[in-house]
């Protein structure tokens, strides 16, 4: 028992439930201390993840909870998604008229699911700790309650939710008739026996718990609710969406991948299960994101296209593909996180989100122009930028397998296509006139935060050894195999 | 740190700078761009001056000095780069058409000066890195660097009408080229992977040429591993060079960019595509090339002929030269299939030819261009009478594209055809020789209906180019022709010494090929004597 490891947890839901309380003291014009607090807070989470007793790692409550290099890494991702989401929110709650408290408590309460996600170590605390993401979004998304747009976004994610939510839990029922178990090490324990045999009911049941975290990380065939909740809900919380409850679905496959996937029989099982699901991916959101004139629309579609290379590291389930996948997932925080604050601002000016109202934008405003140029380019994977690393690793580690080249022509294609999309709205805000001429105001807070994410975007692709040097011990101490056989 | 490093330091530094230079300082950030590109151009004649005093030699151990810097080890990705004489020449082309663009941007952009040069130097930046580096991560990383400035350049920039469609057209192409290219530089990686393994159990990848060099001479490459490899880098490559049928995003992007982004382009973004098959897929496939490279020889038949004749039918002056420009690339197409020192390396030395004369002409269509907002042949007329500095280096322009002696064209494009016809390609260097007429057909023509004939009083208003600063890319590039027209003994012995080593392997693979199918050897004159080691059976 050492629950000193569950520190930034206990600091996320400590601020969750302080804002709830200091809320009632706070009068309706100084709500704004909330967001101020809540940033606190995700300063504090991210310093408690490197408090020497949380740092060192090991396990907790008996082995339900286990802290290593991905988990850290990962909750130090979410502390930063969490402040940098918090620092675009500030002026868009402000303008909302009612719950602007209840907002900064939700999102602290997702936070602290999504930190728990990262370290889960048995299915229970997995499940729950799925659901408290989860439902906070569900809240989170319908926010905006006089807008229709909002409410059937958030009843669209409640049932498709629902639905994802019962197949995890039936995947998990197959786990345990077919282990007697629902503790990981257990497993580890279970798939590492020389006289292991991979049962139907084993495989069958972590098929459909892929399937149940699909929906979290918007994975054909459990993306249908994206586009419409990415569109519909408060754009901050579409940033939330797309990054953090995106990343919790992802360390959560990669902690089952870790599990099971020691065995060479269960990986390779599942690498042409997760290489269709990635190439559907990949195609499904590049190619549906060529139509679309809404930039929340196009959004959502580029982050399943995005989830689809994140997949590809996935499927290739050897050392470099997890580094990779851990490389491009911290990439696409910083990269989703600027082009969402972009679009937070340029809608409080322009009052649309149509991607026709970002003509002029890089003349207009030449931060705002900038930072979303740089993040969609990194989105593109076009060099120096830290995307284009990532892309490239991903590609690498799946092209190592050769059953999985396959994929990697995939892959590439749909680089192409995603290029094209990518240059579209680039080339509104660069080519095309104007056509409102008011300046989006941009507070001075906003601004460093975007400068400083365009710093790491850069820096970052120039010296990619820096996030490399984080990523690759994480991947080891997993303990997958070191080459792609 | 290494001056080949500062090639690609120097530019991105000053784009960074200019960062931070408010925009409405325009003179700044004009002389910050001149001043970056003009150190690049004296560090491209440093190393030239190197390699015509120490010859290959003194290269080769100024490369040797060079450590190898890692960048991100597990996946063996290092900052490595190097010259050869090949890469000395283009280095010197790259520094060349940088510091003419950045001197014609000077006066020809006013709008958005600062994101012009940032993107500008960018580019050059990119370009450099692809002639320096010796790691496929960064060759490509280089590549890509090169080509997302220019959507910009030509999107931002261009001229209104066709600027988009142009502009996308070629990033998509390029990218797609780019990445099937880069399919073949994961081969080659794995393959290399697979082999430093044998050696040592524990051994991480490399991106590293040398090492793929290295298990590609220890015969790990297979015979259809190489064919597969090279057919993949070459169609890749061949996108950017550009081959026919892949050339159709070339003419239209030359077409709309501005003045100095068709002068980069056609300069040197296009002679990345034959530089990197040179650099990569001939020493690491030589089989594969081997194997292929026949029928390189008859597609670049197409690029001469159809190229040309396609450039006799525009009535737009930019689209002539452009598809020109894709006619001229077949040369270089020709020269590369040859297989011999003599065709590579007037293909080599075309390339050098071709950027200067193309950039130079685009200059001077850009100048013109930017006050009579007209490149439909018919409209225009006469001009030299408007602009007699201008007409008169325009024809000096198209003498040098044309093949007239006395220009660094007409001695790569002789080296290109000697070097056909000893390989044995004797009806592709006489049809290479018919494509000359064709070139000379269009350039007169259209050199005549934009420059001569009755004066048109439409034109009066147009200003010739005045002064030192005008004149001074133009004058620049005129010499350089000029002086390896005349003289082309420094420049083709810097390039035969670099390509040697290369044309030798592949030579070697042809020999063995020979034997092997019992067939006559290759009509080739001078066969290498050293045989190579013979390549592993296919697996």
């Amino acid at each position: 028992m050492n629950p000193i490891l569950l520190l930034p947890e206990f600091v996320a839901v400590a601020a969750a439930l302080g804002v709830m309380l200091y809320d009632l003291w706070l009068p309706k014009d100084r709500k704004a201390v909330l967001c101020t607090v809540s940033m606190v807070a995700c300063v504090a989470v991210f310093a408690a993840t490197f408090v020497p007793a949380v740092a060192d790692g090991g396990t907790a409550f008996g082995g339900s909870y286990l802290v290593d290099g991905m988990a850290l890494l990962l909750k130090r991702l979410f502390a930063i998604t969490a402040l940098l989401v918090f620092v675009m929110s500030r002026d868009y709650v402000e303008d909302l008229p009612r719950g602007r408290g209840e907002y900064y408590t939700l999102c602290l309460l997702a936070t602290s699911g999504m930190l728990i996600c990262a370290s889960v170590n048995d299915f229970m605390s997995l499940f729950v700790a799925l659901e408290v993401v989860t439902v906070s979004f569900f809240v989170l998304v319908a926010f905006k309650r006089d807008s229709t747009k909002s409410v059937e976004a958030g009843l669209k994610m409640l049932v498709i939710g629902s639905i994802s939510a019962a197949l995890l839990l039936y995947g998990i029922a197959f786990i345990y008739g077919a282990t007697g178990s629902v503790f990981f090490a257990d497993y580890r324990a279970l798939v590492e026996a020389p006289d292991f045999v991979l049962s139907t009911e084993l495989l069958v049941g972590i098929l459909l718990v892929f399937l149940g975290l699909g929906f979290k990380t918007s994975a054909v065939p459990m993306h249908v609710w994206v586009p419409d909740v990415y569109e519909g809900a408060p754009t901050p919380i579409t940033a939330f969406l797309s990054v953090g409850s995106k990343l919790a679905g992802f360390v959560l496959m990669l902690r089952i991948l870790e599990v099971f996937g020691r065995s060479g029989v269960v990986a390779d099982e599942l690498t042409p299960f997760l290489a269709l699901i990635a190439a559907l991916t990949l195609f499904y959101g590049n190619l549906g994101a060529i139509p679309q004139t809404n930039i929340k629309r196009l959004m959502g579609y580029s982050s399943i296209g995005q989830c689809g290379y994140i997949l590809l590291g996935v499927a290739a389930a050897w050392e470099t593909g997890i580094s990779a996948t851990l490389f491009y997932m911290t990439a696409y925080v910083f990269t989703n996180l600027a082009v969402f604050t972009v679009i937070v601002y340029v809608a409080r000016s322009t009052k649309s989100h149509e991607i026709d109202d970002y003509s002029g934008l890089a003349r207009r405003h030449p931060l705002l122009g900038a930072a979303m140029t740089i993040g969609l380019l990194s989105l593109a994977g076009v060099p120096p930028i830290l995307g284009f690393v990532g892309k490239f690793l991903a590609i690498g580690a799946a092209f190592a397998r050769p059953e999985l080249q396959w994929l990697v022509v995939c892959g590439l294609i749909n680089v192409v296509v995603s290029m094209y999309y990518y240059l579209c709205v680039i080339k509104r805000m660069w080519i095309k006139d104007a056509r409102h001429p008011a300046d989006p105001a941009v507070p001075r807070r906003v601004k460093i935060a975007l400068v400083v994410s365009m710093i790491v975007l850069i820096g970052g692709g120039l010296a990619p050894q820096l996030v490399e040097k984080m990523t690759a011990p994480a991947a080891a101490q997993l303990g997958l195999s070191k080459t792609p056989r | 740190m290494d001056a080949l490093t500062l090639l690609v330091v120097v530019p991105l530094l000053a784009a960074g700078l200019l960062v931070l230079v408010p925009a409405t300082s325009e003179k700044l950030v004009r002389w910050t761009a001149i001043t970056a590109s003009g150190i690049t151009l004296g560090i491209g004649l440093w190393f030239f001056r190197m390699a015509l005093t120490g010859g290959e030699a003194a290269l080769t151990e100024y490369t040797a000095a060079i450590p190898r810097r890692t960048w991100v080890e597990s996946v063996g990705i290092s900052w490595s780069v190097g010259v050869d004489g090949m890469s000395v020449a283009m280095l010197l082309l790259n520094s060349l058409v940088l510091f003419a663009g950045c001197l014609v941007s000077g006066h020809a952009i006013q709008d958005r000066v600062k994101e012009y040069f940032i993107l500008f130097l960018a580019l050059g930046a990119g370009v450099f890195g692809v002639f320096i580096v010796k790691d496929m991560f960064f060759l490509y990383f280089a590549f890509e660097l090169a080509v997302v400035p220019m959507y910009l350049l030509i999107g931002c920039w261009g001229s209104p009408k066709d600027r988009e469609y142009a502009a996308m057209k070629l990033t998509l192409y390029l990218t797609a080229g780019a990445l099937v290219a880069l399919f073949g530089l994961l081969l080659l990686y794995f393959e290399t992977w697979d082999w430093l393994r044998l050696a040592d159990p524990e051994a991480l990848p490399s991106f590293h040429l040398d090492d793929v060099f290295a298990a590609s001479d220890d015969g790990a490459f297979g015979v259809g591993f190489q064919k597969t490899a090279f057919a993949l880098l070459f169609l890749g490559f061949a996108t950017i060079i550009p081959m026919w049928p892949l050339h159709t995003w070339s003419p239209i992007g030359h077409a709309a960019a501005p003045a100095a982004g068709s002068m980069m382009h056609a300069g040197v973004l296009m002679k990345l595509g034959s530089f990197a098959v040179l650099r990569v897929a001939f020493p690491a496939c030589p089989e594969g090339a081997a194997y292929w490279l026949p029928w390189v020889a008859v597609i670049a038949m197409a690029n001469i002929i159809y190229g040309g004749y396609v450039a006799m039918a525009q009535k737009d002056i930019k689209f002539v030269i452009g598809f020109s420009s894709s006619s001229h690339m077949g040369y270089t197409l020709l020269g590369i299939a040859s297989v011999t020192v003599m065709g590579v390396s007037g293909a080599v030395f075309l390339m050098f030819a071709h950027g200067v004369m193309t950039a130079l002409t685009f200059g001077l269509i850009g100048f013109f261009y930017d006050q009579t907002h007209s490149r439909y042949i018919p409209d225009l007329g006469g001009l030299a009478q408007q602009m007699p500095f201008v007409g008169t280096c325009f024809v000096l322009a198209t003498m040098a594209s044309a093949g007239v002696p006395g220009f660094a064209n007409f001695a790569s494009e002789l080296m290109v055809m000697l070097g056909a016809w000893e390989a044995g390609y004797e009806v592709q260097a006489v049809i290479a020789v018919f494509g000359v007429v064709i070139t000379a057909v269009y350039l007169l023509r259209a050199l005549a209906d934009v420059f001569f004939r009755a004066r048109k009083e439409r034109w009066d208003k147009i200003k010739d180019a005045r002064g030192p600063f005008q004149r001074a890319p133009f004058v620049l590039l005129i010499l350089v022709l000029l002086v390896f027209g005349m003289y082309p003994k420094p420049m083709t012995d810097v390039i035969k010494a670099g390509v040697e080593p290369i044309v030798a392997k592949v030579q070697a693979a042809q020999d063995r090929i020979a034997r092997e199918t019992g067939e006559a050897p290759a009509s080739r004159r001078t066969a290498p004597e050293t045989p190579a080691a013979p390549a592993k059976e296919e697996r």
